[in-house]
């Protein structure tokens, strides 16, 4: 079993491998890559960014959908 | 005697010199639907100047848990959104130029829409137009204020050519929504907040308030209740290759 730590997304605990990549989390809450707004810790993550940005403990993660419709 | 806009001219920095300047404004509202009825309606009854309502549909049952300027009868006869949004608005505040349009906002039309204007209100319905809307705006150039809604959530965003990130800046490479009224529903108080919010900093632009505009993308739920400003950064990327920010 690989090391775990332990974040919070979207205002929830959850325990994820150690070196989870960005990419990953997104994937791991089927969350679409594309037109999400992601905040690690109060800060926004451009989305070109996100392949280099690793999740590390306690990181408070918020992948935010937007809502195009009217 | 008051007049109609008494309560609101006692605002600070608004004043006599500020309901004038609403009256010389024209702004467009792009989709009439939950956020562009609602918001044309707090628009309206503030004195804007004149409204260019756009919207290619008709009033149709489905819309009236949200869509507030419509009522029964247009339903039923399926009025068009833009000319039954008139007639109220008419009903409501008789000072305001109305100029209803039947149409959808697209590549071919757009420029033409968005002539004259002072302001555009972004209440369309899907990605794609906004997205359209986005670089006509920077080419114009021409402020705008966006919002969302899906579910119980949205979003608000002023974009002001040169001074803020453009949309294209915050989703560089636009897909498929992930959330879509058709399958995840609107609700109806979702909708009126996001166009209270939309409405709220048009006037603030058409007041030239800026320092009081949102500086974020305001990010509301109602359902659980959040209310997040998310400040863009860049992250050292290049500049945006559409607007240069
Ligand atoms: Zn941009």
């Amino acid at each position: 079993m690989p090391p775990t730590i332990t974040i919070t997304v979207d205002g929830l605990a959850e325990d994820v491998p150690q070196g989870l990549s960005l990419p990953q989390l997104i994937e791991r809450h089927q969350a679409q890559h594309k037109d999400l707004i992601v905040e690690i810790n109060g800060r926004f993550v451009h989305p070109k960014t996100y392949d280099e940005v690793e999740i590390n403990q306690g990181d408070r993660v918020e992948l935010i959908h937007p809502a195009f419709g009217g | 005697m008051p007049s109609r806009y008494t309560m609101q001219e006692l605002l600070a920095g608004w004043g006599p010199e500020g309901q004038a300047r609403l009256g010389r404004a024209t702004v467009v509202v792009l989709g009439l639907g939950g956020l562009g009825g609602t918001a044309a309606l707090l628009l309206a009854r503030a004195g804007v100047g004149r409204l260019r309502l756009v919207d290619p549909d008709r009033v149709s049952l489905d819309n009236l848990h949200r869509q507030l300027l419509y009522v029964e009868v247009d339903a039923a006869q399926g009025e068009p959104k833009a000319d039954a949004a008139t007639q109220r608005l008419a009903q409501v505040n008789r000072e305001v130029s109305l100029e209803p349009v039947m149409a959808e906002f697209k590549k071919d039309n757009g420029a033409e829409l968005l002539r004259g204007a002072d302001l555009v209100l972004d209440c369309l319905d899907r990605p794609q137009p906004r997205f359209l809307l986005n670089d006509l705006c920077l080419k114009l150039p021409l402020p705008w204020v966006h919002a969302g809604v899906v579910a119980a959530q949205g979003q608000v965003l002023v974009l002001r050519p040169r001074v803020t990130p453009c949309l294209r800046c915050w989703f560089p490479e636009p897909g498929e929504p992930a959330l879509t009224s058709a399958r995840d529903g609107i609700l109806g108080p979702a909708a009126a907040v996001m166009a209270s919010l939309q409405a709220g900093e048009a006037i603030k632009l058409l007041l030239g308030r800026d320092d009081a505009l949102l500086t974020g993308m305001l990010m509301v739920s109602l359902w659980p209740p959040s209310f997040r400003e998310v400040r863009f950064s860049r992250g050292g990327q290049e500049p945006c290759p559409v607007c240069g920010y």
